[in-house]
């Protein structure tokens, strides 16, 4: 895998490009809760070869666009300002994919709460036995952060 | 895109499908799978007595309305199956903010094939099940 | 056309050993889509002999979601007394969503008989 700084990625590209990387196999974003890191694959079609390259963004979340140089980069740039809260410079074009609309956090970000979990009650969160449950340490499910359980009034422990 | 396919079903004397096949992900396959498996073999239309809209895969709310478009183009009468996880009530995407907690929301179904995908074996027990209702 | 058949090993049914089912909830809590409810309650059996009666879970409902279930198998993985099994068939379809919500009495019948 090729690390470069964000400031390096639309080079880094091009230059994969111009060794003859002339297929994007995809982008995508990966939360490491301090920061955000984005990993693109190319392939060259004459030997299948693949590389990775890859850029940790800085605080301000945000990476040039280089859908001048892989036109398909678009689609992935689009995901990567929808889930991951990348703001992505000099794109033409910005829509979301999957919302319709510009309201809520993104979707992919460890920290975004899924409200369907919240919402649905947990069938792992009862004791199986009605009278067991006074004395059970309250189960969390996979997936769902300390504090987004807290009920009104109600500790979460 | 709402031209639907026309299948008959061997081994079910009778039953004639006109399906216009939705494939949104990847239960989309198991429905290719039931053709060159020769579970379906197409036909000549007309044999139908109604159409078919087969749902197979993940439904987002992006893309309801072109569910919906492709219902509401389909000529009378018309009947809906959901096939797999996804399209029955969300499947693994269940919790996904973007993704649509079941087909029914949107369309009305008639027959729902369970399996994440079904086999293509279980699109014909669901088409036969629609056929005897 | 020759005939198809369904593969013994085929991902299509999981079943339910109640007798075997100690309401341990580790299937429940492991199920990525929650598609499995269980309820139990527990009461005291003193046996002969023993000094102190003996808490045992009596399982009163066990329902799969087969609407929501991917068919991945981690409750069939997870489970420590191998009361949940993989058998062949084909689950059925259903006219609702909630009708491919299964019980122990269905559940039971796909359990696969020892050996299998």
């Amino acid at each position: 895998m090729r690390q470069v700084s964000a400031a390096d990625w639309a080079a880094e590209l091009a230059e994969r490009q111009a060794a003859g990387f002339d297929f994007l196999d995809m982008i995508t974003g990966v939360d490491r809760l301090e920061s955000i890191e984005v990993i693109a694959s190319v392939m060259r079609s004459s030997d299948a070869t693949c590389e990775l390259v890859s850029t940790t963004l800085d605080s301000d979340r945000t990476l040039a666009s280089i859908t001048h140089v892989y036109a398909g980069a678009g689609w992935y740039e689009r995901e990567l300002a929808e889930m991951f809260g990348v703001l992505i410079l000099g794109s033409a074009d910005q829509r979301p994919l999957l919302r319709r609309t510009d309201e809520g956090a993104p979707t992919m970000l460890k920290s975004t709460v899924l409200g369907a979990r919240v919402l649905t009650p947990w069938p792992g969160d009862a004791d199986a036995s009605d009278d067991a449950k006074a004395n059970r340490r309250r189960q969390r499910a996979v997936g769902v952060a300390e504090g987004w359980l807290v009920e009104e009034g109600s500790t979460d422990d | 895109m709402t031209s639907a396919r026309h299948y008959s079903v061997p081994g079910v004397p009778g039953l004639a499908v006109g399906v216009l096949d939705i494939g949104l992900a990847c239960c989309s396959l198991e429905i290719a799978a039931a053709v060159t498996a020769g579970l379906l073999v197409p036909a000549e239309a007309g044999a139908a007595d109604s159409s078919i809209l087969l749902v197979s895969g993940t439904v987002t709310d992006a893309m309801a309305p072109a569910v919906m478009a492709a219902w509401n183009d389909l000529s009378e009468p018309r009947r809906g199956v959901s096939f797999g996880a996804c399209a029955n009530t969300g499947g693994p995407y269940w919790d996904a903010p973007t993704v649509l907690k079941g087909i029914d929301q949107v369309i009305p179904i008639e027959v729902y094939v369970p399996g994440c995908p079904p086999r293509p074996e279980a699109l014909i027990a669901g088409l036969t099940e629609l056929a005897a209702r | 056309m020759t005939e198809r058949v369904i593969p013994p090993n085929a991902h299509s049914l999981i079943g339910l050993n109640p007798d075997a089912c100690t309401s341990c909830m580790i299937c429940v809590r492991e199920c990525p889509v929650w598609c499995i409810d269980l309820a139990s309650h527990t009461h005291e059996v003193t046996e002969e002999g023993a000094r102190r009666p003996k808490v045992v879970h009596v399982l009163d409902e066990f329902t799969i979601d087969f609407g929501a279930c991917m068919f991945c198998g981690i409750c069939v993985d997870v489970c420590p007394f191998d009361a949940l099994a993989w058998s062949s068939g084909l689950d059925q379809s259903a006219h609702s969503a909630g009708g491919l919500v299964h019980g122990i009495d269905q559940l039971v019948k796909w359990f696969p008989a020892s050996g299998s």
